[in-house]
């Protein structure tokens, strides 16, 4: 050793060692644009010492490994704010979706359509006999009834497509889950050669990274180079070559539940766009209880007292607003028998409350206000057919393939379909009860009075009907805006994490054509170095 | 910290981004001249708001009854000043008629005029507005006295709701006005009877009840008067709190446009300088020098 062929090969692994550095660095240049891609930085030793006549000569350099620049905790970090940027992003987009709907700001909205309503009946009060004042009120109401039908159908639309989009989410994240475990099992059989596929490992990283928007994860690194995935407070999703799949579940009561097998973690999951759609559902869902509960307090109240009254023709305890339809879940039902039909027989016995019929065997049954937990109706005698009447609700279920079974639930509600079904049953101006008494007419005003009033009165959770309604937009704003207000903090976070981890891990191409010089004086020196050992070789040769 | 091109791009990406949501939202301000556009721009003053146009919208609608009901009072104090004249047109025949110097001829044709004097008082008495008999109480649809000034209506005076949780009485009915206490229309038809029977002790006896008479219609009137005065009263109220509400409204929500438009020209001034520096940094590439 130490001889002119070892220089030779010295000379050989240097022109190797920066060709293979130049590709590197074009590898870089590269994909300085390309998202997820972390910039790779060949590794140099120096080979040797060989021991020769008592001297140790180095032996060259050799590229040993290709390395990512790469900072795991910043990784992980990142990943997090991701997560927790995402979802206050679409929870304060979901919100917003139905803010434009129940948008008050511009005029037109439901509180003017009310204010107009009320100022209608004052209009009849001042002239209860005379004709155009009732016929404007009845256009009136109908386009308040229109306002409410079309509140609540754009509404559920816009809760149709948030549904959609937790599909579409859970869909997204069982996707990626599974083509993280297909690359694991690459990863898995690549390194057991014992080189690292870096770009597998960036292509990864961008999976979770996508992953961690849509939901936040924990890993776990093996030794084999695998990475386990966990969710919603360790549930494992991702596990050597297996992946367990999220689903979704719509409860009848309004409620999504996620669930990995039958494990259920939406109560643990705290980031990513899944969580941030069924938390602003959620947000949506009570928006659309509490403009269901107006529209059914508005038509009880209305209807009661204009029942009371009197029209011009004389006929009295007419409806002003049709019944709002009594609507039926069946929640675990196991049986045979199902709801048939229902009605509103008692409107001044109604308490716009959910109740819940559960079925304690085939013939028995309870009803339970599920909004207090009172038990209105205990022990209940069932036969097939014969209405359950309670509170002023009457029910009708009937053996349709068989008997009810024990813990068979049915869900009813009054409110549930009041906005979407709220129509006039008054279509003659002039069955109007103004009056309250048939010998009063045409003058007595006394009714129309007090339904005016009604405008002032408490009426739901100690607010006026307006005051309720404009609490329904108040927390909708307060949560939309919340949601808005930690999304740009959160997303000042991400974006500073983004760039400290870009810079470490980004490809700046100022540095790399740095380096492609420099690599190229390198393999010009080693060349030239060539020539020399060339010459002296020829010298010898020629002796 | 190591720069790298995409921390540039990103950098200004972002900050160009900010900058243009910031004009879009101001201009929106300026378009609508709202300062609150949606219910989540401000959802703490958002009930104030919808509270105040409430307000506002039904105190429009109780400025509307006011209106209807001073409208009304106004009639029926011109109506009963008319009255006041034609009581006092039969107490001056009566009061002549009652000197023993007149015969019964020159009485017989006092009574036609009384006669025709208490068709007026029935004419007044059936006093219209929009088609409505304004005496009769809720009987609006009926005449409220018949040719013989027979009362026809009811003893309902009706009501508006003229504030917040306020109802008030504004109608005056023909019972009231006519017949309670005294019976005008009676003592007039006895007049009438006097005259035409040389009755003088009669047509006194009608004097007396006439003055009687008299005074029960400016007791009526001067209540009236009162009522005016409370209806004026609280309209004035309704107008000055609707200002008030008004100017707290437009405080809350409308938007201070110089300072918008301050803002606006600032954030401008921002951009393009963002931008020139962008276009500028963009050029610089060491592979311009390679």
């Amino acid at each position: 050793m130490g001889d002119i062929n070892t220089t030779f090969s010295i000379i050989k692994n240097a022109l190797l060692a920066n060709q293979k550095s130049v590709s590197v660095v074009s590898h870089n240049i590269a994909n300085a644009n390309t998202e997820g891609y972390t910039k790779q930085r060949p590794v140099l030793e120096n080979t040797g010492p060989l021991e020769m006549g008592g001297l140790y000569f180095g032996y060259g350099v050799d590229v040993t490994t290709i390395e990512r620049v790469y900072d795991a905790f910043l990784t992980i970090q990142v990943r997090d704010a991701i997560s927790d940027g995402q979802y206050f992003g679409t929870k304060s987009d979901v919100i917003r979706g139905v803010e434009g709907i129940l948008n008050d700001m511009e005029g037109g909205g439901l509180s003017a359509v009310m204010d107009d309503f009320f100022n209608a009946i004052e209009d009849v009060s001042v002239n209860p006999a005379s004709s155009p004042e009732r016929v404007s009120l009845l256009s009136r109401a109908a386009l308040l009834t229109d306002t409410f039908n079309s509140m609540d159908r754009r509404i559920r639309a816009n809760m149709d497509n948030i549904d959609k989009g937790i599909e579409g989410a859970v869909a997204e994240i069982n996707d990626l889950a599974t083509r993280i475990r297909d690359i694991n099992l690459k990863i898995r059989y690549s390194s057991a050669g014992g080189a690292i596929p870096n770009d597998l490992l960036d292509k990864r990283d961008y999976l979770l990274d996508q992953l961690a928007e849509l939901i936040d994860i924990k890993t776990s690194l093996k030794e084999t180079g695998e990475l386990d995935i966990f969710v919603g407070g360790g549930v494992p999703m991702v596990v050597g070559d297996r992946v367990f799949e999220l689903k979704a579940e719509f409860e009848p009561t309004g409620e999504v539940e996620l669930l990995v097998g039958d494990t259920r973690i939406d109560g643990f999951v705290t980031g990513g766009r899944l969580k941030g759609l069924v938390d602003g559902r959620g947000v949506v869902e009570e928006g659309l209880e509490r403009l269901n509960l107006l529209a059914a307090t508005l038509i009880k109240e209305i209807n009661l007292q204009h029942r009371a009254g009197y029209g011009l023709d004389g006929s009295t305890g007419n409806d002003f607003f049709s019944l709002p339809p009594v609507t039926v879940d069946s929640t675990n039902v196991t049986g045979g028998a199902g709801f048939v039909g229902g009605s509103v027989v008692d409107l001044s016995a109604t308490t716009l409350d959910d109740y819940e019929i559960r079925f304690v065997d085939s013939s028995t049954y309870n009803v339970v206000n599920i909004t207090d937990n009172a038990i209105v109706v205990s022990g209940g005698t069932y036969t097939s057919g014969s209405p359950i009447v309670f509170d002023g609700i009457s029910v009708t279920i009937m053996d349709i393939s068989g008997v009810p079974a024990s813990g068979d639930r049915f869900l009813v509600s009054i409110t549930e379909e009041a906005a979407s079904k709220m129509s006039l049953a008054l279509t003659d101006p002039d069955k109007f009860a103004a009056a309250s008494s048939s010998t009063t007419l045409p003058g007595d005003n006394t009714n129309a009075l007090v339904l005016a009033g009604l405008r002032d009165q408490k009426l739901i959770d100690g607010a006026t009907l307006s005051e309720y309604h404009s609490s329904t937009l108040s927390q909708l704003g307060t949560a939309s805006k919340g949601s808005e207000t930690a999304y740009r903090a959160q997303n000042v976070v991400t974006e500073q994490l983004k760039m400290e981890r870009q810079s470490v891990s980004g490809v700046s191409l100022e540095e790399e054509a740095m380096r492609l010089i420099q690599l190229q004086r390198a393999f010009e020196a080693a060349a030239r170095v060539m020539n020399v050992a060339d010459e002296m070789f020829e010298i010898l040769v020629n002796l | 910290m190591r720069i790298t091109q995409n921390i540039i791009y990103d950098t200004y990406k972002n900050d160009m981004l900010r900058l243009q949501e910031s004009i879009y939202k101001l201009h929106k301000k300026i378009a609508t001249g709202k300062e609150i556009n949606t219910i989540s721009d401000d959802p703490v003053k958002l009930p104030r708001i919808l509270a105040s146009k409430t307000i506002i919208s039904s105190y429009e609608q109780y400025r509307t009854n006011i209106d209807y009901a001073l409208s009304y009072l106004n009639i029926v104090e011109t109506t009963l000043e008319d009255v006041k004249t034609v009581i006092t047109r039969i107490k001056e025949i009566a009061v002549t008629q009652a000197t023993a110097t007149t015969d019964s001829m020159a009485r017989k044709t006092a009574a036609q005029e009384v006669g025709q004097l208490f068709d007026e008082l029935v004419r007044l008495g059936n006093t219209r507005v929009e088609n409505k008999y304004i005496f009769s109480g809720y009987r609006t649809d009926t005449a409220a006295f018949d040719s013989t000034g027979a009362y026809q209506g009811d003893t309902a005076e009706f009501s508006l709701r003229v504030d917040t949780e306020k109802t008030m009485k504004i109608g005056i009915n023909g019972q009231s006005v006519f017949k309670t206490g005294v019976d005008i229309f009676t003592v007039v038809s006895d007049l009438i009877t006097a005259l035409n029977t040389d009755d003088t002790d009669g047509i006194k006896a009608a004097i007396d009840g006439l003055d009687r008479g008299f005074n029960q219609v400016v007791s009526v009137n001067s209540d009236l008067g009162g009522r005016v005065t409370r209806l004026q009263s609280i309209r004035d109220n309704i107008e000055s709190f609707s200002a008030d509400v008004r100017i707290l409204l437009s405080d809350m929500e409308d938007a201070n446009i110089p300072e918008i438009i301050t803002e606006l020209k600032a954030k401008e001034v921002s951009l393009s300088a963002l931008m020139a520096s962008s276009a500028k940094v963009f050029q610089l590439s060491i592979f311009n020098y390679m």
